[in-house]
């Protein structure tokens, strides 16, 4: 990845799904209540870090307290160390805009959201990411973990506030970059000239290495046929959470998308298992708001569409008519 | 069929050590169901230390997300047949 | 349709259009997910995004846009406040300093008429000052005129100087040599004078071994055994313990310095007053000696005993010559007449003067009185014999006849001692009144009365003495001090301290000193 933003990398870091914000009905204290808050949130961002808007917005309404942000969609409370754009694609099978959020200054469900002490939080839940990948990906933290502070600081900001220019000069230091991938150059061939096939192949095989993968697994338990008629998630428990790294090393095989989510969810792949269904198990894999074709390169998927924690995040929706997981 | 594979029925030993000012467990083995979240093992320690909150690490290195499973993190760090989990009561690997 | 569904379709075209290579797949796979991708921003961030802005400006912003005005506003009206304060100080500086200069125009405009006063007097006075030097200029003209004039007076003057100067010198040449001429003659007159002058000396010579002569034969001539001139005696030069129990009679041998003492242990001593040696002793008294006496020629000593009787030695023999009796109590006062040396007088406390002759041996005569007489002297012709008597009375008898010539009351009290002077005419008298009276002899006016502090006599005897030029008077007292008084001053002229008991007798030697004093206690001292 030499230098420069490939546009898809600008899509996922200009990348903003517009919020229509509520104040939980319970907090209201002013009569008319506050109007929602219409708001744009970073894809690759958290939900806490938008509490330095909301919170104005609302503190009028608010009974006295101590303020506690956190928000729900439909009854579900929200993970705040889940990226606003996986917590989209993944929540709302058919997507909604705005996006309709209810926000919430009391009453934290400490039972099923972990404490969140705001931004120091959510920098510790990155950085904690980060380390992780890295040790997929190196076998160690210590990259991540001899970082200088001003760099780490650095680092975090240029995520907080979607600045890819310092994020990719301070990242390119934690030598974290997992695989060549030409098929960049080959879609904009004017901007570099075209490699050959042997050339391509031989520098794609010449890495072998673990891609960091966080796969979102929902259940929708039954069968749909539109997404549109998906119904809310009411637990996080009808959602699996699976990270299983992706070996990168096939032989110089071109590996697809398909060949990694097999890698991953191998169970739903089963030559019976292909047959059984006349519409397969899978309905949906969704990676950063869109649903790229099956056949489309892992390596430019990874390259293209990781999330700043260097972790791939996929959300999958399946049928398998029980729960998985648990 | 996936509930079938041993994968998901199998047992994972997790490893406790202390780190820091922590105070050192009497077991510091346990089993633990690998299709079991990792927030399993940081309430386990919690009551076992009476503690509110602790900092909880996988081979001295990161804090996994409590959502993630603990035969992914067995899987994917474990070594030695054993998952080694650090504990402290302050932040030991920033 | 389902990814399975696409999946099976796209085998299905793989298997239709086998040409189609992994590349193209995969380029055309990216090129999709970049559309989806594309197509997503547009619904998302790129519908929603200006819509969210526009809307979001005014709420989030807006406060924070009013607020900056706000704050802006209160900045302008802050600096606006800061202004208006600064201008206001300004103002009031200014005002002090128009105030200022207002009442410094008013003092200004105050002293404009005392200048323009004082400007007209300036010109007044600058007339008057320019009519003056008028003056002063035709004045100065005047006296330049004048200055010249006496200018040629002066020159004229000097001419006239010069020739009285010559003149003055031709004068002074002659004078000069007229001078000249007279040193010649004065230095003539000089040794002219000069030789008169020897010849005088000579002469004047030749008068003075005259004079020198004339003066030794005048010395000789008047009286040469008066001429002792006695000293006033202050120190002690020696001090005797000559008697035991008391020494009552001290006497100097005529014209020597030899000392006699009689005591209270029976003798009588001869001293060397120079050395204060003992040179020789009598014997043979019976009874202690109340008085001494001694002839002339010094060949006899005689002493008043306390036994009734006197002895009489011979002083070369030292053998007693005579022992006078005839005395009915205790003998007082002895004396011998200078002029025959053969009648001696002595009295007793018997109420008696007995009259002895030495070469008879025997008493001639006996004058008996009723006042004891303590004290008895001859005149020096040796025909008067002058007592002292216990009523206080000086009285004076005919030595032959027996017969009182005249008497005088010399003291309240008893008199104790009676000193005649060397030539006769005075007396001396002590008396228990403690005072020392002189007495004219021939009138018996008092020429003098000698007192002094604390001068108190000791006994019924204690003798006082004049010395030998008649100009002193010695009297000792009780507390052993012994006074010297100048006749002729009438005044305390020494006061001598030895003695420890009272002072009974003082003696003056003929020689002019020394002068001896005695006490109760038999010690005898020697003043000089």
């Amino acid at each position: 990845m030499q230098g420069g933003e490939k546009e898809a990398q600008r899509y996922v870091w200009d990348g903003a799904i517009p919020l229509q914000v509520h104040l939980h009905d319970s907090e209201v204290t002013t009569l008319p209540p506050p109007p929602p808050a219409l708001i744009l949130a970073p894809r690759i961002g958290y939900l806490p870090l938008l509490s330095s808007q909301l919170k104005p917005f609302f503190s009028g309404a608010l009974p006295p307290g101590v303020d506690t942000i956190w928000f729900d969609y439909k009854g579900l409370p929200l993970k705040w160390y889940i990226s606003t754009g996986v917590l989209f694609d993944l929540l709302c099978a058919e997507p909604e805009r705005p996006w309709n959020l209810t926000v919430h200054f009391r009453g934290y469900p400490g039972n099923i959201l972990i404490p969140c002490d705001g931004e120091d939080s959510v920098k510790w839940s990155y950085i904690n990411s980060l380390k992780e990948a890295a040790y997929i990906i190196h076998g160690s933290s210590k990259n991540v973990m001899n970082m200088s502070q001003p760099d780490q600081v650095e680092l975090w900001r240029s995520v907080m506030n979607g600045k890819l220019e310092t994020y990719n000069r301070i990242s390119s230091k934690l030598k974290l970059g997992i695989i060549e991938d030409d098929f960049s150059d080959k879609v904009n061939p004017s901007l570099k000239a075209p490699h050959t096939v042997n050339e391509t192949e031989a520098t794609t095989t010449l890495k072998t290495s673990r891609i960091p993968v966080r796969l979102y697994l929902c259940n929708t338990n039954q069968d749909f046929e539109n997404l549109e008629t998906v119904p809310p998630f009411e637990t996080w428990d009808q959602i699996s959470y699976i990270n299983r790294p992706v070996e990168l090393n096939k032989e110089g095989k071109y590996f697809t998308l398909y060949d990694a989510i097999k890698s991953i969810l191998p169970e739903f792949f089963h030559p019976a298992a292909e047959e059984e269904g006349k519409d397969g198990v899978i309905k949906l894999v969704r990676i950063q708001g869109i649903e790229p074709k099956m056949e489309i390169p892992f390596s430019w998927v990874v390259n293209n569409l990781m999330n700043p924690d260097y972790f791939l995040h996929i959300c999958v929706y399946i049928n398998a008519g029980r729960p998985m997981g648990t | 069929m996936a509930s079938d594979s041993p994968i998901a029925s199998r047992k994972v030993v997790v490893h406790l050590r202390a780190t820091g000012d922590a105070p050192i467990l009497k077991q510091a083995k346990f089993k633990i169901a690998g299709t079991d979240r990792f927030s399993k093992v940081i309430d386990f320690l919690c009551r076992q230390l009476h503690r509110e909150t602790l900092f909880v690490y996988v081979n001295s290195a990161f804090s996994p997300s409590p959502d993630e499973l603990v035969n992914d993190l067995y899987d994917n760090f474990g070594f030695d047949g054993k998952l080694v989990v650090n504990y402290a009561c302050s932040m030991a690997w920033g | 349709m389902s990814i399975w569904g696409r999946r099976k379709s796209m085998k299905q075209d793989c298997n239709l259009i086998i040409i189609m290579s992994e590349d193209e797949i995969a380029i055309e796979a990216i090129k999709h997910a970049l559309k989806a991708l594309r197509k997503r921003h547009l619904l998302e961030e790129g519908a929603h995004g200006p819509a969210i802005i526009a809307l979001s400006k005014p709420i989030a912003s807006q406060g924070s846009e009013w607020k900056d005005k706000a704050e802006t506003l209160e900045l302008e009206l802050q600096q606006c406040y800061k202004a208006q304060s600064r201008l206001s100080e300004q103002l009031v500086v200014e005002v002090a300093e128009s105030r200022a200069a207002k009442s410094l125009v008013q003092e200004k405009e105050a002293l404009i008429p005392n200048l323009e006063n004082d400007l007209s007097q300036a010109r007044d006075e600058c007339s008057r000052l320019a009519a003056l030097l008028e003056e002063k200029t035709k004045g100065l003209e005047l006296l330049m005129g004048e200055n010249k004039e006496l200018k040629s007076q002066y020159e004229e003057m000097r001419a006239r100087a010069i020739n009285a100067e010559t003149e003055n010198k031709t004068l002074i040449d002659r004078w000069m040599l007229q001078k000249m001429q007279d040193a010649e003659r004065l230095n003539e007159a000089n040794a002219l004078y000069e030789d008169m002058l020897g010849k005088l000396k000579a002469s004047g010579l030749e008068q003075l071994a005259r004079q020198q002569i004339d003066g030794v034969v005048r010395q000789s001539e008047e009286g040469a055994e008066y001429y002792v001139e006695s000293t006033i005696p202050n120190t002690c030069n020696h001090r005797i313990p000559a008697h035991e129990g008391g020494c009552a009679s001290i006497l100097f041998e005529n014209t020597s310095g030899k000392l006699l003492t009689g005591g209270q242990d029976q003798t009588v001593k001869m001293w060397d007053t120079t050395t204060g040696q003992l040179t020789k002793t009598y014997h043979g008294c019976i009874g202690s000696i109340l008085d001494l006496t001694l002839t002339n020629d010094n060949t006899c000593l005689i002493a008043a005993s306390s036994s009734n009787n006197l002895y009489a030695w011979d002083t070369n023999t030292g053998r007693v010559r005579h022992t006078l009796t005839g005395h009915k109590d205790k003998v007082c006062a002895v004396d011998v007449s200078r002029f025959s040396n053969r009648h001696v007088a002595s009295s007793a406390y018997d109420r008696t003067i007995k009259i002895w002759d030495l070469n008879k041996g025997y008493c001639v005569n006996t004058i008996i009185f009723p006042s004891n007489c303590n004290t008895l002297s001859f005149t020096p012709d040796g025909q008067t014999i002058c007592s002292g008597h216990m009523d206080g009375h000086l009285r004076l008898w005919d030595m032959k006849s027996g017969k009182l010539l005249s008497e005088v009351a010399a003291h309240s009290l008893a008199v104790t001692s009676i000193s005649l002077s060397r030539n006769g005419n005075t007396v001396l008298t002590s008396g228990r009144d403690n005072l020392h009276n002189l007495f004219d002899t021939r009138t018996l006016e008092v020429m003098g009365t000698l007192r002094a502090n604390g001068n108190r006599v000791a006994s019924n005897w204690s003798r006082s003495c004049i010395s030998a030029d008649d100009n002193y008077v010695a009297a000792g007292s009780v507390d052993g001090v012994v006074h010297v008084w100048s006749i002729a001053k009438g005044n305390i002229v020494s006061t001598l301290k030895e003695h420890t008991g009272s002072v009974l007798c003082c003696s003056w030697s003929g020689i002019g000193k020394p002068l001896a004093t005695s006490d109760r206690n038999g010690i005898v001292c020697l003043w000089a």
